[in-house]
């Protein structure tokens, strides 16, 4: 991965983008991105995650919930690349507020293996429709050439509330 | 008496509506039996009672099935499923 390429976000670019902070910064890249349309997020499941102290003890297995979040993280860093002002232009200068993406519904989310420490998990989403502020994706989370899960992840882009 | 043409129109509709209707049910994963649902029952409010999150998927199903994209503009056709099966026979046409 390369952090410079405008198609791919490093975990820093990421931790920027989102306004998530720890235990919650969980993507280690994004590759792959056609802004607005499809991208690929990438995760390494690792036993030294926290998560692994309760699920479960001696019997590390990555949470089906966090697969959704993650789900919804490369969504929202795929739309957002997609109203990223370039640097320089007219809309950066104005310094408007940011927009993030908001998890606004899952549907259809099924689980097919478990994922261990150790996978590389790919989020692979693709955009089915979109309308007004509101952005489906399709999502194929897989470890290598196998399918773990897939679904549909629908989140809403709304300016940044401050903190 | 209608004409063959009508009547071949008429069928092509009801056979678009019923297949919609089919789409609709079970990509929204909706209990009813699709005979309960009438083709002018209005999809949100107090009829089908759906929300926003339901009107995405319609969206998608329009855009895969049916070849039709939809735009920001164009809220009112999803008052029915007799409404989305107008946009679609305007569009193949």
């Amino acid at each position: 991965m390369t952090p410079a390429s405008p198609l791919c976000y490093s975990a820093d670019q990421i931790h920027r983008m989102l306004p998530h902070g720890y235990p919650f910064v969980l993507l280690d890249g994004v590759e792959d991105v056609v802004p607005g349309v499809s991208g690929t997020g990438i995760k390494n499941i690792t036993i030294s995650d926290p998560v692994f102290n309760g699920h479960f003890p001696g019997r590390a297995i990555y949470p089906g919930v966090l697969l959704i979040e993650i789900s919804g993280h490369t969504c929202g860093i795929v739309q957002q690349a997609d109203e990223t002002p370039e640097e320089g232009s007219p809309e950066a200068a104005g310094g408007a507020p940011r927009r993030i993406g908001v998890l606004a519904g899952v549907r259809r989310f099924s689980f097919h293996h478990v994922i261990t420490p150790g996978d590389v998990v790919r989020f692979r989403v693709r955009r089915r429709a979109v309308l007004a502020e509101m952005f489906e994706y399709a999502v194929r989370v897989e470890v290598g050439s196998r399918l773990a899960a897939e679904g549909t992840v629908a989140i809403a882009m709304q300016a940044e509330a401050p903190i | 008496m209608p004409s063959q043409p009508q009547l071949d129109a008429a069928t092509r509709r009801f056979e678009l509506n019923t297949s919609l209707r089919s789409l609709l049910l079970s990509g929204l994963d909706l209990p009813d039996d699709p005979e309960h649902v009438d083709f002018d029952e209005p999809l949100f409010g107090r009829g089908l009672e759906l929300d926003s999150l339901d009107t995405l998927e319609i969206v998608s199903i329009l855009e895969e099935e049916f070849g039709v994209l939809v735009s920001d503009e164009d809220r009112t056709i999803f008052g029915s499923i007799n409404k989305l099966a107008d946009v679609i026979e305007a569009e193949q046409q």
